[in-house]
């Protein structure tokens, strides 16, 4: 009897037993609605209370340094997005030693080199200053902030929808499905998945260099391969997804909810819909901010190795190894630049998903 | 009269997170004397089985903490025992079975293997040899059939009746003077919660074991038990021989307990009467009688003061009420 | 509300008749996966629900009880045997046509906390059987969910919190109100309040023994505790390994148990009266219960029982009419 209890009993009497806190007592309950000013009220009729999403962000908010790499992430993707319009229109138009007129548009461009102006230390003009060949850094830093974010939002829309699908399935169904799955994520985990993306790139990265040239912002400019690059990386990333998701699937099926939606004449693709699917959302959250660390990393790492985004254009990976020079001079200030911010990507993410994770399933923390 | 082998005086465990403090155990004295069987019955998050954890002082820390109040074993002070005394007082002088006895046990050691450990562990004079006999010698006094060879099995090739009996005899295996037994019975079938119960009543006659069986259900104290107490919200709220709580509860939550139950011996037909309510949220305790919101015969004072555990005239009966039945 | 408590429906008509039913689910082993034995959870199951009464079913964890419950609802596939409701047989109908059925047939479950999707409102939850069935407009609805949280004896007020910020006996409520949403006639109540603190228990009884007679609902009332079953029910089937081995009206059974398993059972719970305990002599079985996957041949209880004879061990014993209105599968009964 009352098995679920005794545990709590044990551990920490009255703070988890969910009866004891913040609830409405019965004897108002059925009785006399609960009158202005006591606890009960907060929510009313129409008010709705928090849902368990809101309270799980609620402990979010709370965890700083979870909510620091948030900010951190957020500013990165606020300045890959309007960082670039606002940049060209920065500084006024200035006359080479050559004696051609340039304006910020051209010497703030990503995809340009100025050729007299190599090596430049962080300056009014180049804020943080120039490369080997004349790049001005800040731009091409925010043009790679650009494509990771392009990578990972490309990678993760594929990510989750075939991660949910085929994971829901064969979480529910079990069957033919759930081998299939099986069998195909025990070849993924077996192969290493950067291997496998440096000869998906090399092999279609020929052909994409060709025929997806000319899309504007995900192939022009030498980003022909980035649509090459995230479909790959979602190709060795979706199964992980599909097997959380039908782990958690699994878990969710037993659920006596699940059973009671049935006795309530709940037909399958409605219990899916309503009752699955949602309750998959905070792992699918928590998994997908862990991978996109590793998207971003996969795209700076095929990059830098030359078989992904190429100049004119820029990645994070491409400018680390158009600076590798740099490391042994007085400029490794070029190189170092890149790294950290990868480095500061990758831990923010980390940081978040753990974050996220302990917000939404508050016992995993011991 | 016999001295007390414990004497539990003020106790107080507290739990702190980050929305407050819960009193688990709020001033708590009771004293228990040799070979003596208490009942210490509550529900959950009376506080019932934090007291048992507190006097073996295995209250996870953090959360939990010991913050005022003594506990007296043979006349010392267990509070003020070193981690080193303390690991050389559980299992020899004081043992704990619990609910559970899958968790309780390793799964990667044989029965025999671990009760011969605690043996060993606690008996310095004794050698492997001695000590595996005293094993299978425990599981038969525990009535485990051909103990000598289900001594070499593990404890996943054991059902739960069975594994709770090899919980007990590793528990007994250095005759400890006191045994608390937290809710030993309820994961375990009618049937074979009786097999367990007889064994235990057996086995502490007759090595003068005093047991504090720590339970939800009366009938398991009803049947096992001689002194009761009864644990409302962090504290005690009735405390007396165990006839006496059944014949003449003075407290009220005593008696819509026993109010509220079915019980098997008794005609159908009549309605429950259900206790009101529900238990006290123990973050926001509320001032006074922590029961008084649930109470039929609340007044005024009771909403205003905490009644202390006073006699009610019959024995050893005290009750936590200012209105006693 | 009505303070009468049912007498014995000795005259009713059957509503639920079950016959040879059987659950088995395959064991799966060794390197293929193949099907190397079957657990035998329900394995023969004869009983009959009379329209208005409650019956326990009762037994020891592993016994079948809650599998013959959701096997009856048709929540689980039996593997054969007979379940007619109101006449229907449900074992050969279609999903759909199941479905249809749901209307008359809900049930309460054992865990008021995994039972209610923590997504949801109170509101969503209850009205979730009514939109399935199209049982009004949207108001239309939501008069029925508040008028069906009052009728649990939950303040509609509440109907847009979230189950999670109730306590046991009030989520095992809202549970409550959702099976009672499509006006069923027949219920199967798992355990419902086991999982609850002594104090909260009497209040849930109450409420399903109050519900019963207003609205004249047929219970299945599964559980293990022999006295709340005593006390909720007007006739008892005791189940052992997959088969009832007795069935009578409660006072009856509790009486005269037939049965030697009864008998034990009966032996076994504690009553709260330390008088009455110390004159009590128990019947402490030997073993435990045997594995369902090899149950043991004829009487599956032979191994435990000190009345077995030779016969016990090769003939299954029938459930039978042994006195009138008191059935026992056993070849010495009383």
């Amino acid at each position: 009897m009352d098995t679920t209890n005794r545990n709590q009993d044990l551990t920490t009497p009255g703070v988890m037993v969910p009866g004891n806190s913040t609830h409405p007592d019965p004897s108002q309950i059925g009785s006399t609605p609960p009158t202005p000013g006591s606890d009960n009220v907060s929510a009313g009729t129409t008010q709705k209370s928090l849902t368990p999403f809101q309270e799980s962000m609620k402990r979010l908010r709370r965890d700083k340094r979870a909510m620091v790499s948030a900010f951190l992430l957020l500013f990165f993707v606020l300045i890959a997005i309007v960082g670039p319009p606002i940049y060209m229109h920065i500084g006024g138009t200035v006359t080479t030693p050559e004696g051609i007129k340039m304006s910020p548009a051209i010497y703030h461009s990503p995809f340009r080199n100025n050729l007299d102006y190599e090596d430049l230390a962080p300056n009014g003009m180049f804020w943080l200053g120039t490369d080997a060949v004349g790049h001005d850094l800040l731009a091409r830093l925010m043009q790679s902030l650009l494509i990771s974010l392009i990578a990972a939002v490309l990678v993760e829309i594929i990510d989750i929808s075939f991660g949910i699908t085929v994971g829901v399935l064969a979480g529910f169904y079990g069957g033919w499905i759930d081998q299939i799955l099986a069998r195909f994520t025990d070849i993924m985990f077996a192969f290493p998945s950067f291997l496998f993306l440096m000869l998906l790139a090399a092999i279609f990265g020929p052909w994409a260099d060709t025929h997806l040239n000319n899309i504007p912002i995900l192939g022009q400019n030498g980003n022909a391969r980035l649509l090459l690059i995230s479909l790959a990386v979602a190709l060795t990333s979706w199964p992980a997804m599909a097997r959380y998701v039908r782990g958690q699937t699994l878990q969710i099926k037993e659920s006596q909810y699940i059973e009671a939606a049935r006795t309530s004449g709940t037909n399958d693709f409605k219990i899916l819909t309503r009752h699955i699917v949602p309750n998959l959302f905070s792992i699918v959250i928590v998994a997908s901010t862990l991978n996109i660390s590793n998207t971003i990393i996969n795209e700076a790492g095929i990059s830098m190795l030359g078989l992904g985004v190429k100049a004119p254009g820029s990645s994070l990976g491409l400018m680390i190894s158009d600076s590798l020079g740099s490391i042994e001079t007085p400029h490794s200030w070029e190189v170092l630049l890149p790294c950290i911010v990868l480095a500061i990507i990758v831990l923010a993410f980390s940081f978040l998903g753990d974050g996220l994770r302990d917000a939404f399933d508050p016992r995993s923390k011991d | 009269m016999a001295a007390n082998l414990l004497e539990v005086k003020n106790l107080q465990t507290h739990f702190i997170s980050r929305g407050g403090v819960v009193k688990a155990v709020d001033n708590v004295s009771f004293t228990m004397k040799p070979g003596e069987t208490l009942g210490v019955v509550g529900e959950s998050g009376s506080g019932k089985s934090v007291t048992a954890l507190s006097v073996m002082r295995l209250i996870a820390s953090p959360p939990g903490k010991i913050v005022g109040g003594e506990i007296n074993f043979e006349g010392e002070n267990i509070l003020d025992k070193s981690l080193d005394e303390l690991t050389e007082l559980r299992g020899s002088k004081i043992s704990m079975i619990f609910q559970d006895p899958m968790t309780s046990l390793n799964p990667v050691f044989t029965v025999g293997y671990q009760i011969a450990e605690t043996v060993k562990r606690h008996r310095k004079d004794v050698n492997s040899d001695q000590a595996w006999r005293r094993a299978v010698e425990m599981l038969d006094l525990v009535r485990i059939p051909d103990a000598k060879r289900r001594a070499k099995s593990y404890p996943h090739e054991f059902s739960g009746g069975m594994r709770q009996r090899v919980m007990i005899a590793i528990a007994l295996a250095c005759n400890p003077q006191l045994l608390i037994a937290d809710e030993p019975t309820t994961a375990l079938d009618v049937t074979i919660q009786a097999q367990v119960l007889e064994l235990m009543k057996g086995l502490s006659s007759e090595f003068g074991t005093a047991v504090m069986m720590i339970t939800h259900d009366l009938g398991v104290v009803a049947g096992t038990c001689q002194n009761v107490n009864v644990m409302y919200a962090g504290h005690i709220v009735e405390s007396a021989p165990v006839k006496q709580i059944f014949e003449k509860p003075a407290h009220p939550y005593t008696l819509g307990l026993l109010q509220s139950i079915p019980r098997m011996d008794q005609e159908r037909g009549s309605k429950l009467t259900p206790i009101a309510g529900q238990p006290p949220d123990m973050m926001h305790p509320p001032k006074g009688c922590p029961y008084a919101a649930r109470c039929p015969k609340v007044q005024s004072r009771c909403l205003e003061e905490l009644p202390p555990l006073i006699s009610v005239g019959r024995g050893e009966q005290v009750a936590a009420c200012f209105y006693p039945n | 509300m009505v303070q009468q408590v049912q007498t014995p429906k000795e005259t009713g008509t059957t509503l639920v008749e079950v016959k040879g039913l059987k659950v088995h689910f395959p064991v799966k082993g060794g390197l293929l996966g193949r099907t190397v034995g079957h657990v035998k959870a329900v394995d023969g199951v004869d009983m009959f629900i009379r329209k208005g009464e409650t019956l326990g079913l009762v037994g020891e964890s592993g016994c079948g009880k809650s599998t013959t419950g959701r096997a009856i609802l048709q929540l689980i596939k039996p593997t054969s045997g007979s379940v007619k409701l109101d006449g229907t047989e449900l074992t050969k109908a279609s999903a759909n046509e199941i479905r249809r059925k749901r209307a008359e047939m809900q049930m309460v479950f054992q865990d008021p906390f995994s039972s209610l999707d923590p997504r949801y409102t109170i509101g969503q939850i209850i009205s979730e059987p009514l939109q399935n069935f199209g049982r009004g407009n949207a108001k239309e609805v939501q008069e029925q969910v508040s008028h069906l949280m009052e009728t649990v004896g939950l303040n509609p007020y509440y109907v847009n919190r979230f189950a999670h910020e109730f306590s046991g006996g009030q989520r095992q409520r809202i549970g409550i109100a959702r099976a009672l949403a499509l006006h069923p006639s027949f219920v199967v109540a798992d355990e419902p309040v086991s999982a609850l603190d002594v104090s909260i228990q009497a209040q849930v009884l109450n409420l399903l023994q109050d519900l019963q007679s207003k609205f004249g609902l047929t219970y299945l009332f599964v559980a293990h505790n022999l006295s709340v079953v005593k006390h909720i029910s007007d006739r008892v089937a005791v189940m052992y390994l997959g088969r009832v081995v007795e069935l009578a009206d409660s006072e009856k059974l509790y009486e005269t148990p037939l049965h030697p398993y009864t008998q034990a059972l009966l032996s076994a719970i504690p009553v709260p009266d330390p008088e009455v305990e110390l004159r009590r002599r128990r019947i402490i079985l030997e073993g435990d219960v045997p594995s369902p996957v090899n149950p043991p041949s004829g009487c599956n209880f032979h191994p435990r029982c000190w009345k077995a004879q030779a016969v016990c061990r090769e003939v299954i014993p029938a459930l039978e009419e042994k006195q009138p209105n008191h059935y026992a599968a056993c070849h010495f009964p009383g």
